[in-house]
């Protein structure tokens, strides 16, 4: 008799959760995720999401692979400055970007469709919080016109970041938010938490349905693809639980539905769009092999020896054997600074000059 | 051992502005010491106060410098309680504002409007980066007030470039802070945020000349700040 032949005879033993995960074991694990694409060697990427995609910045500036900073910090700021104002965690100082209904607002704002001004501005205590990004500056703004300056300024370079990507990497983080009743505005966080004041008549909580978080993708995308024809997303979505959830249901449930809805979103979108890819780097940390044995004692926080793997299967499913496609304007700054650092030069020269004349006048 | 020598008024000490403060004293019978360094030394902290509260310079032409004035005074230390000190150190604002913009950070609403590669730097951001940078200044002055008279002088403000103003107004709110007799320039010249205008301007076009000199002493003079010191 004839050995039966069927769909999963020839399949590779990445397949079988047996020989890809049973056998393989946690670090043993091969072929979690290859890029769709071939990027360009010098591809540039722009992170933006939830705090889980902060690591990927991290990593990707560790690496000198080409990780878009439009909004960086000041020339020759100190670090722990640099730190406190939130500069060089995203590709932007746009703070976390929780759900897609705050991607789909601030690509908004970006392509112009919406004024830098329709947002709300918080005023407490004397200084005035972006409701947008209210812990961006450790204590707010001096006035409604810088805290605006300011939001301008990120827009500008949250604009720039998709622009000048290959790659637009997005963790999605929840399907929990908060609205204005009124406007629609999604908030980062509830208001009166961080800073503003709570009030249920114009604050409304939204836990966002697959439906809500597809759409709400698919027009982000859209539009940046408007500024960006050839723009290539990246999705994750991050392995970090809800901090609280205000759907009434035991935060574990609510978590679950969370990262479900918008895993599946992802999914979804990555299939149907090839323009779209998916990384895993949910199911690294929070999959079975792990045994959750990647969070911190309180099971939320995500240890570095998790980060770590996440960025190892991350980088070796990157494929950047394509040929350059920029031109080296990484070196425009530091011939803006050499010019800058000869003027300076000149000045002390200057300045030299003044003391003698002084001298010799006495 | 060099011979004690009468004392003059007072002594000048910070960067290249002490020129325009001396052209100043001069014109009004003021006799003053001068003790400058260029502003990158101030900058780079390699003008200190050593444990003994002697003031102490990195490099030979600048010890030989601090040597000069201390063989002036008569020998020993050029800090002395019984002579005044106008000191223009904490600004330096040639070292410390173009680093800040190498990354095109703006203070200004128009500069950021009319320039689309800009960023916006909030106040708070600016006040911390100019106390990181100058923070060792404002302990250093804070020393040298408890050892001898001090008024601190700001330097002419005749800035037009982004972010000057900005950082020239951090650094006074920060000395003032402190409760250090201070002198705002733009006070004599009431008060306003203008740029000093060309006449007040040396031919390098970074410092005061001595028009400029002799008008800020004058106000520091009126204001009792400085005057002849009383033997």
């Amino acid at each position: 008799m004839a050995e039966s032949r069927n769909p999963y005879s020839d399949l590779p033993p990445e397949a079988y959760w047996r020989s890809a995960v049973a056998e393989a074991g946690l670090y043993g694990m091969k072929g979690l995720w290859a890029s769709r694409w071939v990027l360009p060697s010098d591809a540039r990427f722009a992170t933006f999401g939830s705090c889980f995609a902060q690591h990927i910045s991290r990593a990707l500036v560790a690496r000198q692979i080409g990780w878009i900073d439009a909004e960086p910090a000041p020339g020759r700021c100190p670090v722990e400055i640099a730190r406190k104002y939130n500069y060089g965690v995203f590709s932007a100082r746009t703070a976390n970007i929780y759900t897609a209904a705050q991607l789909l607002y601030l690509v908004r704002l970006a392509s112009g469709e919406l004024a830098a001004d329709a947002a709300e501005f918080w005023d407490e205590g004397g200084r005035v919080y972006d409701s947008l990004r209210p812990a961006i500056e450790p204590d707010g703004f001096a006035s409604r016109d810088e805290a605006l300056l300011s939001r301008r300024s990120m827009i500008r370079a949250f604009r720039r970041s998709i622009i000048d990507a290959d790659v637009f990497v997005f963790t999605l983080g929840l399907t929990e938010g908060w609205e204005n009743a009124a406007t629609g505005q999604p908030y980062p966080m509830c208001p009166g938490t961080v800073a503003g004041a709570f009030d249920a008549a114009a604050h409304v909580f939204r836990n966002y349905r697959v439906s809500e978080v597809s759409a709400d993708m698919g027009a982000a995308l859209q539009a940046m693809r408007r500024l960006n024809p050839g723009l290539k997303v990246l999705l994750t979505v991050s392995p970090v639980p809800l901090t609280a959830t205000a759907s009434g249901q035991h935060v574990l449930v609510a978590t679950t539905y969370s990262k479900s809805a918008l895993r599946a979103v992802a999914g979804e979108i990555a299939a149907a769009d090839p323009g779209v890819d998916y990384f895993p780097s949910y199911e690294i940390i929070s999959g079975a092999p792990a045994r959750a044995g990647f969070f911190a004692p309180n099971m939320r926080s995500v240890e570095a020896a998790g980060v770590e793997l996440v960025m190892k299967h991350f980088f070796a499913g990157l494929d950047r054997s394509g040929p350059a496609a920029h031109q080296r304007e990484s070196d425009v700054p530091d011939q803006k600074e050499e010019a800058a650092e000869a003027r300076m030069a000149a000045e002390d020269l200057a300045c030299e000059e003044s003391l003698l004349e002084g001298f010799n006048r006495g | 051992m060099a011979k004690r020598k009468s004392l003059p008024d007072l002594l000048i000490l910070g960067d290249s502005h002490t020129a325009a403060l001396k052209a100043g004293c001069d014109a009004h019978g003021l006799k003053a010491e001068v003790l400058g360094f260029s502003g990158n030394l101030w900058h780079a902290g390699h003008i200190v106060l050593n444990r003994s509260q002697e003031l102490r310079v990195r490099g030979a032409a600048m010890q030989a410098r601090l040597k000069a004035v201390e063989d002036s005074l008569g020998g020993g230390s050029v800090l002395r309680p019984e002579l005044p000190v106008l000191a223009s150190v904490g600004f330096h604002l040639g070292r410390l504002v173009p680093p800040f913009g190498f990354r095109n950070h703006v203070t200004e609403t128009a500069v950021f409007d009319a320039e689309e590669d800009r960023l916006f730097a909030s106040s708070a951001l600016v006040y911390d980066y100019a106390l990181h940078f100058r923070g060792g200044h404002l302990r250093l002055l804070r020393r040298l007030s408890r050892l001898v008279p001090l008024t601190v002088v700001a330097p002419p403000h005749f800035y037009t470039a982004p972010n000057y103003a900005a950082f020239y107004a951090h650094v006074s709110d920060a000395i003032r802070q402190t409760g250090l007799r201070f002198c705002d320039p733009r006070e004599a010249w009431g008060g306003g945020a203008a740029p000093l205008g060309p006449e007040y301007l040396s031919a390098d076009g970074v410092h005061g000349n001595e028009a400029y000199g002799a008008r800020i002493v004058g106000h520091m003079i009126e204001k009792g700040l400085i005057g002849r010191r009383a033997d």
